[in-house]
């Protein structure tokens, strides 16, 4: 029972860590390859430019995110149709956060960190739906 | 111990993914901003609706 808590941890924490790194990289890219925001920062100073920029890279992981789900789309809602209506439900959402930054240009941090939790969500979600399917299929 | 190990191998797949579209990534200049933009917004279009994304729900 000791060793299954351990287990659950050690499971929780490395998702945190993969899943962190994975939307910082998708927020800022790497050093062969940098955000638009980064890019774009060091080609002027725009305020403008900076802030489609900026949208530019939370778009990019949103299409980021949609890439992950969809080839597991249709395993999602024939074995788990709640989970593929909850991660519709929050596409939709990060969706929206998206269409109101498009057209104001900025947006509250508070909508920033809403963002970012609905992608790390279903990526999350869809990473353990794999999980799952691989022990299936063992 | 396998629990944790399945849960590492999906994780690693799905930071694959990743990694391969953000590396698939164009230089970003302001002049090819606006081209950039339009690009990720018909994936992101044409990916909602295959994913069902509603976004007047």
């Amino acid at each position: 029972m000791k060793e299954r808590s351990l287990f659950s941890l050690v499971l929780a924490l490395l998702s945190v860590f993969f899943i962190t790194g994975i939307i910082i990289l998708a927020f800022n890219g790497c050093a062969q390859n940098q955000s638009a925001f980064q890019q774009i920062k060091s080609q002027t100073s725009d305020p403008e430019l900076l802030s489609k920029a900026a949208y530019a890279d939370a778009l990019g992981a949103y299409v980021a995110a949609q890439e992950v789900y969809k080839p597991y789309i249709e395993l999602a809602k024939a074995t788990h149709p709640d989970l593929a209506e909850e991660i519709r439900v929050q596409f939709g959402e990060a969706r929206k956060i998206l269409n109101t930054w498009e057209k104001l240009g900025t947006i509250p941090s508070s909508d920033e960190n809403n963002f970012r939790e609905y992608i790390r969500d279903i990526t999350l979600k869809v990473a353990l739906m794999i999980e799952e399917q691989n022990k299936k299929e063992k | 111990m396998g629990d944790t190990l399945d849960t590492v191998l999906a994780l690693n797949i799905l930071a694959d993914i990743y990694f391969k579209f953000v590396q698939a990534g164009a230089e970003i200049t302001p002049d090819n901003l606006k081209e950039h933009l339009e690009s990720l917004k018909a994936k992101a279009d044409a990916n909602d609706e295959i994913i069902g994304v509603d976004v007047n729900q």
